[in-house]
């Protein structure tokens, strides 16, 4: 009978065991591949995020409008690519339900500041130059079954619009996924109140290195004006939006340490009993000859065989649950977020972990088993 | 004497019951001879437990704090279309409509009681310089506010005074920050703010700063509000408040009771943290179940000779089942009290900070671990160990006895 054989042998000695301890092992591993992978993809988010990109506001909170001109002004100052004007609005489609954001700006300088963004170069033309034309993203137009050429009424806040979809755009950034890039020209004419003031200004810089110091200079030139601005990459702004769920890395990593001290005691008892009811066998082995490593080579494959297994098929469920878990966290952009790469090795490291620390032990005691004594009973 | 069947029948079911406690009590007894397999219940138990009393206790620690914000009496003016008072900007002259509306309470000198209030958010640095998090500044009306918000009291210190640079600071955002003590210095825009009081009792505005709201106007030079609110005479009074600013085309206002506008931004979070509670705990649970079941087979497989002779001597199947079931039982129960026991000192009246979602900035919730969180813990620690229990139960009873008993 070769090794492998004797490992399978021992796992069907007590099947009922084997199939329940395996279950539990999975259970946890559903949690710790639900928990980790929500964490690996918040970081990649967050290394998705353009360092390269400024968002300017002002310092007072909630949306105050800053002058148009500053946007100008911005273009000036030394390290600064392209900056374009930003302001939201939120258009009602239809049903009062159906709301979707549109940006107005200057669709020319935004494509500039995210190069990512795909869209044909003749539509961006052809709405840049004309004042109702509307990019939409491509998500948003298959959802609303819009194309090119059709002609959109929205309800806003302070007006209705009028937009003409001149172009389809793909954006990289899943917050983006469902927006509308219009004129700022033509939002800021409908608007009866705010006139010639945007919400903010993207600006995209020449260096990542010198991303601090253009941001200062840019709060400096306004810092004695009536309108204070600050400024921060993208990255400094989706690392703050997400601190602002609060101390959620605390939860995970208690409820990860939770899961793992549970785990261990289970599968290290679960193996205990194993090797305490085939100490006979392991015996008989010895006798025959099998030196000590075999033995404890036998029984830490065994459990890594129920770990590394339960411990994947976990992770399968995992991956299935974490859509449905993140499609909670709307405002985040964490819609297209999966069971990544780096949590997906994460949870195999700790499967292994979990195997060895409650197999060597055990290992060790198989192969110390005393022939003569345990064989005479 | 025969007995009449009725009368047998109770006697078999007290029987029953009866055989269960006493086989109960046996196996009970010797649970320290397989301590460490029983342990194998409490600790997988403990685990689900612990996860799902501590996210239960934050997501109701959540909505009290919230929900303990709002007053049917008051009600909250922001602009039209916006959803929460971050994103709200008033501009003087809705004010005068907004005094002037009926329903408005007034104080006994005849002064509406109406704030308008700015909110800000400012950085707080830690002890070692770096930004250590951020808190809102709300400016209210200073001569209103007491009578606007009677539930806010002051624990130390004095309010702040109009046109002076002073705040005062709420008990929970004090507990949070250790640099927002009282003599502090805060950093307003270029300025140095001070902290001259603190106040408890005000809900969310706990993890809040407040100051004069036309001061800070001032300060940063604005001229708009972000929101208003306004004392209602009576809680009915809020219908004709609304009618009359609704209908006014002059200004473009969403006009709100206060607890509906807490209670909405409250619901969404406390919910999604309820749902995240019962699925990882309910996951846990699962993977508890199954480390029951194993228990339980391996100790009705230690107890295999003792089953057998209590059923050669007359014991009933059921009173085996029985027994399986109540140690599961126990052993799952005592899981959940250690889970719930951990939880509580660990982060019993700890701080935690958190979001309610879209409009309310850093709530910062004091966690009660207790009553009803500990109590789902234990309905399901029950379910686990009726769970875990059964299979191994009804094996037990089904054991061949002349077979279990024959010498191996």
């Amino acid at each position: 009978m070769s090794y492998a054989g004797l490992v399978w042998a021992a796992l069907r000695r007590r099947p009922t065991r084997t199939v329940l301890t395996a279950l539990s092992v999975a259970a946890a591993f559903v949690v710790l591949g639900a928990l980790l992978g929500f964490n690996a993809g918040v970081s990649a988010l967050l290394d998705s995020q353009q360092a390269t990109v400024l968002r300017v506001v002002s310092r007072v909170a909630g949306g105050a409008p800053l002058p148009v001109a500053y946007t100008q002004r911005i273009q000036t100052v030394r390290g600064v690519a392209s900056a374009a004007s930003a302001v939201l609005v939120f258009g009602r489609y239809q049903r009062p339900r159906n709301v979707i954001p549109v940006l107005g700006t200057d669709m020319k300088a935004l494509f500039t500041i995210y190069p990512r963004f795909a869209v044909p170069a003749a539509q961006l033309a052809a709405a840049a130059s004309m004042p109702t034309a509307a990019l939409v993203a491509r998500e948003l137009a298959q959802q609303q079954h819009w194309k090119v050429g059709d002609r959109i009424a929205l309800r806003t806040a302070t007006g209705d619009l009028e937009l003409d979809v001149a172009g389809i755009y793909i954006p990289d950034d899943p917050e983006l996924a469902t927006w509308i890039i219009a004129n700022y020209d033509y939002i800021n004419a409908s608007r009866p109140r705010d006139k010639d003031t945007v919400m903010g200004i993207l600006a995209s810089v020449d260096d990542i290195a010198r991303a601090p110091e253009i941001s200062q200079a840019i709060d400096s030139l306004f810092e004695n004006s009536l309108y204070p601005t600050l400024t921060e990459t993208e990255r400094q702004y989706r690392v703050s939006q997400i601190n602002r769920i609060g101390d959620i890395g605390l939860v995970v990593n208690a409820i990860v340490a939770a899961v793992l001290f549970t785990l261990l005691f289970l599968t290290a008892n679960s193996l205990a009993q194993s090797v305490r009811e085939r100490m006979g066998e392991l015996a008989v082995l010895k006798a025959l000859g099998f030196p000590n490593a075999a033995l404890q080579a036998m029984v830490l494959t065994e459990a890594l065989a129920v770990c590394a297994t339960a411990g994947i098929a976990g992770l399968g469920i995992a991956a299935l649950l974490l859509p449905a878990l993140t499609s909670n966290f709307p405002t985040l952009g964490l819609r297209s977020l999966h069971l990544m790469h780096g949590a997906f090795l994460e949870c195999i490291g700790l499967s292994l972990i979990v195997a060895l620390a409650s197999g060597v032990p055990l290992a060790r005691k198989a192969s110390h088993a005393d022939v003569a004594k345990t064989l005479s009973g | 004497m025969p007995m009449s069947p009725r009368l047998y029948r109770v006697d078999t079911a007290m029987n029953t019951i009866l055989q269960t406690i006493a086989v109960s009590m046996m196996s009970v007894r010797s649970l320290p001879q397989r301590l460490i397999p029983s342990l194998v219940i409490v600790i997988g138990m403990g685990g689900a437990a612990a996860v799902l009393v501590a996210m239960l206790s934050l997501s109701r620690g959540l909505s009290h704090t919230i929900s303990s914000t709002g007053s049917a009496d008051r009600a909250i003016v922001l602009r039209a279309g916006a959803d929460a008072e971050e994103a709200s900007i008033l501009p003087r002259d809705a004010l005068a409509k907004i005094v002037g509306a009926p329903g408005v309470a007034r104080m006994p000198s005849g002064q509406p009681i109406v704030s308008t209030e700015i909110l800000t958010t400012l950085n707080i640095p830690g002890a070692d310089g770096r930004v250590a998090g951020s808190v809102t500044l709300r400016g209210v009306s200073a001569d209103t506010s007491t009578s606007l918000r009677p539930e806010i009291h002051l624990v130390e210190g004095r309010t702040f005074r109009p046109g002076f640079h002073e705040l005062v600071v709420g008990g929970a955002a004090q507990g949070r920050f250790g640099s927002l003590g009282i003599g502090h210095p805060v950093k307003v825009l270029n300025a140095q703010w001070t902290v001259v009081g603190t106040f408890e009792g005000g809900g969310t505005h706990d993890a809040e700063l407040l100051g004069d709201a036309e001061t800070l106007m001032g300060a940063y030079r604005r001229t708009s509000f972000s929101a208003v609110t306004v004392k209602l005479t009576s809680p009915i009074a809020f219908r004709d408040f609304r009618r009359a600013l609704m209908s006014d085309p002059a200004i473009s206002v969403a006009v709100g009771p206060e607890w509906y506008y807490y209670e909405a931004h409250s619901q969404i979070f406390a919910k999604l943290l309820t749902l995240v509670a019962t699925v990882i705990g309910g996951i846990m649970a699962v993977g508890a179940v199954f480390a029951a079941m194993n228990t339980m087979y391996s100790a009705v497989v230690a107890r295999t000779i003792e089953i057998a002779t209590l059923r050669a001597i007359g014991f009933g199947a059921s009173a085996v089942i029985g027994s399986v079931l109540i140690e599961a039982l126990l052993l799952a129960l005592l899981g959940s009290f250690v889970g719930g026991a951990v939880v509580w000192l660990l982060l019993n009246g700890s701080v935690m900070s958190t979001v309610s979602g879209a409009g309310i900035n850093n709530v910062i919730v004091r966690l009660h671990v207790g009553g009803g969180p500990v109590m789902a813990g234990m309905a399901w620690a029950c379910v686990v160990g009726l769970l875990g229990g059964l299979l191994p139960g009804l094996r037990a009873a089904r054991l061949p006895v002349e077979t279990a008993l024959r010498p191996a």
